[in-house]
Formats: C-alpha cells, sequence, structure tokens
C-alpha cells in the first residue's frame, strides 16, 4: 500500500484514473472491508474545497470531506431543526460522528446511513468530479453504480427552506445500526398541508420516497386528524434485520410515520 | 513508511507499516493509556483527541494522522498536577476497573470544551461513544458534573 496526500481536487482526480486507487476521507467505512488490498491510497484530508460549508444564495453547499459532526454543527448555528442537524448528530457516537465524512457515506451508501433519506427529502443535488465530472440528481446517483465508478464527491448541494422537520431511525439501541429510517419534511399555509415530503430508508430499494402518502396528505386541512390506514401506503419493500421481520418494521414504520405526522401537523415539538 | 507526530505537545518519528492503526501505533510506542476494546470503534476506550477532537484511534489509519497533533489522556494534565476531571473521577468513584476511564474523560472533557455546564441528557448524548461495563454510569455522569464545576471554578481563578 502506498499512500498519497493530494493538495487539490486536480490532484486527486490524477488519481482517480490510475488502477487500484482508494480514497481516503474519514477511513472509518474502509477500516470495515479489504483495506490490504489497496494498492494506492488516496488521503483528502489536505483537500481544502472538500471540507468547505457554504450557505448563500438560497443554497447550503456540503464538501465531500465534511464531517457529519461539523455538518451537524455548523447547519444547526442557522436552523437547529434542520433535518441534517437532527439525523447526523445523532449518528453513529460522538468520537464516530468525528471521523464519517458526507462524501465517504454517499459513496458507501450503506442500508443504515442516516444521510441517504435526509438529502432526497430535501432534493440535494451531488457534484462529482472525476470520471464523470458532472452534477446530478441524488436519485440519479443512487440508481447508478456506474456513476461512483471513478467518482470523487466534491460537494453536495440543496436550496434553503425553512421546513419542520421530524426525523425517526429505528434502533434497538442508541448506538445501533437503524433497520430503517424515515424523513418527513413539512411546510403548511393558511391552515393547508402545503408541502410534505417523506423519505424511507432501509428498505431493499435502499432510498425510496413516499409519494402515496404525501398525495394522500398534500392540499388537505392540517387539523385533520384522521390519516387512515398509513400502514397499507408502505411498500413491501422491507427486508428482515435482526432488529425484527419485514413485516414486523412495516407495522413499526405505520407506526412511526402517524407519530411523525402528528407530531408535524400539530405542531408539536419535532 | 515513516511519519512525523505530534503526541502530547512532543514531536515523535516513527516507522509503522502503511496499514497501522493508530491504536496500534501509540500502543506500541509506549502510550498504553490508550486502551485496545473492540477494535471497530463501538466502545470508545482506544479514544484520543486527533486536532482536539475526539476520534476512536482503532478508527483511525496512522498514516492519515501524520504531521497532526494528538492528545491522550496523559496529555490533558500540566506538569504533575493533575486535570480536574481526572480528579473528580476520582472523588466520585467513577472509576471501577478503569478501562474505559482514559476514554470517557476524554470525551468529557471534549463536551466541557464546548458546553461548560451541561445537562445529565447532554452529557449522556456526550459520552454516547463510551462503554462502561462496571459502574453503570452514575458515577461516571456525577464525575463529569463535578469536573465541569471544578473547570469552571478553575477558570474563574484563572
Amino acid at each position: 500500500m502506498e499512500w498519497f496526500f493530494p493538495k487539490t481536487v486536480d490532484e486527486v482526480v490524477e488519481h482517480l484514473g490510475k488502477e487500484d486507487t482508494v480514497l481516503h476521507g474519514g477511513g472509518t467505512m474502509l477500516l470495515r472491508s479489504k483495506l490490504r488490498s489497496s494498492g494506492r491510497m488516496v488521503d483528502l484530508s489536505g483537500v481544502e474545497p472538500l471540507k468547505q460549508v457554504i450557505m448563500e444564495g438560497g443554497t447550503t453547499s456540503l464538501g465531500g470531506g465534511v464531517t457529519y459532526a461539523e455538518a451537524a454543527h455548523r447547519l444547526g448555528e442557522s436552523d437547529p431543526e434542520h433535518i441534517l442537524v437532527k439525523s447526523l448528530g445523532g449518528a453513529a457516537s460522538t468520537p464516530l460522528r468525528n471521523r464519517i465524512t458526507l462524501g465517504g457515506s454517499i459513496m458507501a451508501q450503506p442500508f443504515w446511513s442516516d444521510l441517504l433519506g435526509p438529502l432526497m427529502a430535501l432534493g440535494a443535488e451531488i457534484r462529482l468530479e472525476g470520471a464523470h465530472s458532472q452534477v446530478c440528481e441524488m436519485g440519479e446517483f443512487l440508481r447508478s453504480s456506474e456513476l461512483r465508478s471513478g467518482s470523487l464527491v466534491h460537494s453536495l448541494r440543496f436550496p434553503f427552506h425553512s421546513w419542520r422537520t421530524w426525523y425517526h431511525r429505528e434502533v434497538r439501541t442508541a448506538f445501533d445500526y437503524a433497520a430503517f429510517t424515515l424523513t418527513m419534511l413539512y411546510r403548511q399555509e393558511r391552515g393547508m398541508v402545503k408541502d410534505l415530503r417523506v423519505v424511507l430508508t432501509g428498505t431493499s430499494k435502499k432510498v425510496e420516497r413516499l409519494l402515496s402518502v404525501e398525495e394522500r396528505l398534500q392540499g388537505r386541512d392540517a387539523e385533520e386528524r384522521d390519516f387512515g390506514n398509513l400502514e397499507a401506503l408502505l411498500p413491501e419493500t422491507f427486508v428482515d434485520r435482526p432488529h425484527g421481520s419485514a413485516s414486523y418494521l412495516r407495522s413499526v414504520a405505520a407506526v412511526a410515520l402517524e407519530r411523525g405526522l402528528r407530531t408535524l401537523m400539530g405542531g408539536d415539538a419535532a | 513508511m515513516k511519519g512525523s507526530f505530534i503526541v502530547n505537545g512532543l514531536p515523535r518519528e516513527w516507522e509503522f507499516p502503511e496499514d497501522m492503526r493508530l491504536l496500534d501505533l501509540l500502543r506500541r510506542e509506549g502510550y498504553t493509556e490508550v486502551k485496545c476494546g473492540c477494535r471497530e470503534g463501538m466502545c470508545g476506550s482506544c479514544c484520543v483527541l486527533l486536532e482536539e477532537k475526539l476520534v476512536n484511534s482503532c478508527q483511525v489509519l496512522a498514516a492519515s494522522a501524520m504531521n497532526r497533533e494528538i492528545r491522550t489522556v496523559m496529555g490533558l494534565s500540566e506538569g504533575e498536577e493533575p486535570h480536574p476531571l481526572e480528579t473528580a473521577f476520582a472523588e466520585a468513584g467513577a472509576v471501577q476497573c478503569g478501562f474505559c476511564t482514559p476514554g470517557m474523560i476524554l470525551a468529557a472533557y471534549c463536551l466541557l470544551k464546548e458546553n461548560p455546564d451541561p445537562s445529565e441528557e447532554e452529557i449522556r448524548r456526550g459520552l454516547d461513544g463510551n462503554y462502561c461495563r462496571c459502574t453503570g454510569y452514575v458515577k461516571i455522569i456525577e464525575a463529569v458534573q463535578r469536573g465541569a464545576r471544578k473547570m469552571r471554578e478553575k477558570e474563574v481563578q484563572e
């Protein structure tokens, strides 16, 4: 194994073209995989553009090298209720949040991710450098394994909106891999549901936007508390996990969904 | 490979395998206050400060920590004087086997730097990456509260 310490994005891109190259962000995911087979390790910690957090012009941009802890901290300064403050601020543990990077997490896409659901709900775009230099939508990136090959996650960005937010991580203990997560963003206007986004992760599809739930509630009276049979609106894509069977997790998700809707639409503390 | 590190304020230069973890390097070089627990980033007994951020040293490749400042629990004290948090842990009886204590103290130190007067809930959250299998956490939380008071008093005196 040989280590390289580039200082610029261009230098990283040069490395990406070479065989047997592995990018090292925080390293936590690498240590769970086949580390010894990596021939060229490219450390990203010295590449300043990857560590930038920029909030301007109604858009937030987070560099791929920003850690979970830093992202939660910086976003929390301006919006303590930001969905990423809730999801990333409680992910894994304090020392791990200081190492896990956004770029590494987006690339690895673990089923227990606390990042993918909120990004999908926020309508995030990902800027890639390397073999596929482009800005792509989160959904497109998740669907295409080709985009991940030979790419560096330079940054991700999403529009700034003031949302009521709710996040649920289905875990057995605080420090546990989530069986599924539910992300909800909500806005209302004149007592009506103006905008609702619901995203589920941890199923066989990894990340799914629950359009059926959104469509049922969009535009209706926010005071209305009868949500109907929410479980029937959930997908059949739950999978068995150590936390419970697929059908059990689907039922739990329905309860979590209703709880989230009541919290958001009732205006209670989320 | 060969690399430079700054450990507890002192420059160090070591040779080490390219895939060595920071935990193993530190222990090999005599920093045995960094404990080896789970090696999976779960227990927190190997915690150190890397550029003043709490990290699991078992989850850090040593090469990625080159030319950076590393602090172990031994680096908290000033000379012969123990750090107020170390004193608080002893006074509160928050140490039984002592294996988790270095990581606990470093986690508490990071928390109190950000938040000098945390609530019990905030302490629990700040220590969420550190396991203790002896004390049941009651005495540890008491020690952090006691340490916080000591640190605030010290700051006022200075």
